[in-house]
């Protein structure tokens, strides 16, 4: 592991401790915590492992400064479970613009090997930019003459894009929905907890506790039937603006003579079927004849179980024999990456 | 009295130690080489498109006569049953003297697009089950299905049955409609066809985001905070590590079969209901008359245990046993106990139906 792409943990244990110290003597948080954010990311581009861990370093310095920074340096057990669920509420309310801590952990997920619908989306937006903006002229004319199926067309997509951010809406409503949820688990997980001996000792332990909150909320919303409809609809709405979109970036390669997906598409559709065929009359042809070989008296070779028990079937003679063989490659080349 | 039993010292101790353990953590992450997975040597015995057929080497020859073929799911790679040399399901098995194949799916790309079910279930597993048994003479071999190859399996060994031995399906999904299934309550009302056409294939990426959105504080905070506890643990930061490269190394989805078993499975049930075919084939799970064992995992989930269940009441056999392993999705392959438990139990149940 490359030493360059390292933060610099000297510099940010030190801010790390002057921060907490800060919080914990009820002097507020301070510059020095936000300073410590600042070099956990500035220091880890390029490093996905080293950029999960320090973004859950920081995720949870961040919840503690919510905690810390509310209560100050006050005696711990003076707070109700109210209290506290204040104090991390207004904590994500300065760290999530959105207010929205399940939102802003489905956003947190997308990163290298992981890419979600939003993410899909945002991506894709880029590349197709200069297409919208032509729609978006288009839309402005009258349907009538030359233009009018393009418009028509235009028209189709503004309507898709206005529809899928509306269902997008409809989702992070619910993903707010969520979030209360689990602050309302929260503040009942921390009011069984007030009993005597049952109290919450250490920091990490009440993070254990909101996380485990923010789950149960998460996953009330997740399995409900609204959610079952909303998550569809988003889907739905997103595949749609991108089929028209996909659609008249297809038109405009036509034009310049370049071959589009649905050409693609078709290529490996015909050939695909054309292998089948072929596979189905090898396996026909083989059948065949193991069945003469087995009802002529001449052959003494008993019949196999079945045509596929000794050629693999749909596969060319060729194919077939040579899998007595071991393959040619060694494992350690066939364990390559191919895509 | 309030839910906290808290102190200034006690926060800025907790602080120390979790710093400490961030600095430490430093120093071991500059020993760290790049981490890797697949432990067991293995050999290529059979290739067709990007499938290969492995078989792997033990340190024995194997006991019992009669092989196993591991088949995996189409999603992820189906090293995790030999991540590594201590964490692995196929060394076990090995080293309980038996004879392991498994088939690598390889990665689909565009070209792929049209492999249906019927490809894979009666076009490439079936082809790799002539080649185990044609390689031993035999007629039937042992498969273990695993999650959704525990689905193909079944599957296979309905419309097969004579070329199966005895069944075996691990965190194998059976009951789609189960309350508790989160994956398949948010494919109910996606138009899966339109979802397809506009895809093609399902990118790995996008299959990897959803399974972290179904414990999205866990899965993508809580266990990076944790991960702050072993930073000084060079072995433990590699198991990690290697876990985290094998969790994001997703497949794309071949997009036909993705909507087939979409379709079928998640949205139709139909192991359950019925009606299911693969190509033209009918597949009736009541022609499954091999012993059948079912693993599933008690904390699963992906695959929870009320989906694996109902396995018992579809298939056809007597000789039905069932092993509740405790623990999770991944942790039946990794954990300790899962090395302590699930070869062994395996190895066992064949032996008696050898």
């Amino acid at each position: 592991m490359a030493q360059n792409a390292l933060p610099d943990w000297q510099e940010m244990q030190q801010q790390l401790m002057k921060g907490w110290m800060e919080a914990a003597r009820g002097a507020g948080v301070g510059d020095s915590m936000e300073a410590w954010q600042r070099l956990i990311a500035g220091n880890n581009a390029g490093n996905d492992a080293v950029e999960k861990l320090v973004g859950g370093a920081k995720q949870f310095a961040e919840f503690m400064q919510g905690v810390l920074g509310q209560m100050g340096g006050s005696a711990s057990d003076s707070f109700s479970p109210a209290a506290i669920r204040k104090a991390v509420e207004q904590g994500f309310a300065t760290l999530a613009p959105a207010g929205n801590p399940v939102l802003d952990a489905l956003r947190s997920l997308n990163h290298e090997g992981a890419k979600g619908f939003e993410s899909l989306f945002a991506e894709w937006q880029k590349q197709v930019a200069p297409a919208k903006q032509e729609f978006q002229t288009l839309f402005s004319l009258p349907a009538l003459g030359y233009a009018r199926e393009s418009q028509e067309r235009a028209q189709a997509l503004v309507l898709a894009v206005a529809n899928y951010q509306e269902q997008n809406n409809r989702y992070n409503a619910l993903m707010l929905k969520a979030s209360r949820l689990g602050l309302d688990r929260f503040e009942s997980k921390l009011a069984e907890r007030s009993e005597p001996g049952r109290e919450i000792g250490s920091l990490r332990a009440l993070y254990d506790v909101y996380i485990d909150a923010a789950e149960e909320g998460y996953a009330e919303v997740a399995l409900s039937d609204e959610f079952r409809e909303v998550y569809g609809a988003m889907v739905n709405a997103q595949m749609r603006v991108r089929q028209l979109v996909q659609a008249d970036v297809e038109r405009q390669a036509a034009a310049f003579g370049m071959p589009g997906r649905s050409e693609l598409d078709t290529v490996h559709q015909r050939l695909h079927e054309l292998r089948r065929r072929v596979a189905a009359l090898e396996e026909g042809a083989h059948r065949g004849a193991t069945a003469e070989r087995a009802s002529s008296p001449a052959k003494t070779s008993p019949p196999s179980e079945s045509a596929a028990a000794t050629s693999p079937a749909g596969k060319a003679p060729a194919k077939a024999k040579a899998q007595a063989k071991p393959a040619a490659k060694p494992a350690a080349q066939s364990a390559k990456r191919s895509k | 009295m309030g839910p906290l039993k808290l102190d200034p010292k006690t926060v800025l101790d907790e602080a120390a130690r979790y710093s400490q353990k961030l600095t430490h953590g430093s120093q071991v992450l500059r020993q760290l080489d790049d981490v890797h997975y697949g432990a067991t040597d293995k050999e290529a015995v059979y290739r067709e498109d990007k499938l290969v057929l492995y078989r792997f080497k033990g340190e024995q020859a194997p006991r019992n006569k009669t092989p196993i073929l591991i088949v995996y799911a189409l999603v992820n790679r189906p090293f995790m049953t030999d991540l590594q040399a201590d964490r692995s399901l196929v060394r076990n098995l090995l080293a309980q003297g038996e004879d392991v194949y498994l088939i690598d799916w390889g990665y689909p790309d565009a070209a792929d697009r049209y492999l249906s079910l019927d490809d894979y279930i009666n076009g490439y597993i079936r082809r790799c089950v002539d080649v185990v048994a044609g390689r031993h003479g035999l007629k039937a071999i042992n498969i273990l299905g695993i999650c959704q190859g525990g689905a193909f399996s079944i599957c296979f060994a309905s419309i097969y049955p004579e070329k199966v031995k005895n069944l075996i399906t691990m965190v194998t999904p059976v009951d789609f409609h189960t309350p508790d299934n989160m994956l398949s309550h948010w494919t109910q009302a996606m138009d899966i066809d339109l979802f397809v056409d506009t895809l093609g294939n399902v990118p790995g990426d996008l299959m990897n985001w959803c399974y972290l959105t179904l414990k999205p504080f866990r899965l993508n905070h809580q266990k990076y905070v944790g991960l702050v506890d072993i930073l000084d643990d060079k072995a433990e930061l590699e198991n990690f590590l290697r876990m985290e490269k094998w969790i994001f190394d997703s497949p794309n989805q071949a997009g036909q079969a993705f909507r087939e078993f979409i379709k079928d499975f998640y949205q139709g049930n139909k192991l359950i209901e019925g009606g299911l075919s693969i190509g033209d084939k009918a597949v009736n799970p009541k022609r499954i008359t091999m012993p059948v064992l079912n693993i599933y995992a008690e904390q699963d989930h992906l695959v929870p245990p009320t989906a694996s269940i109902p396995l018992k009441n579809i298939v056809g056999t007597k000789d039905y046993t069932v092993l509740a392993f405790k623990g999770g999705h991944i942790g039946i392959y990794v954990s300790g106990r899962a090395q302590r438990e699930v070869a062994p139990t395996i190895h066992q149940w064949l032996s008696a139906r050898a």
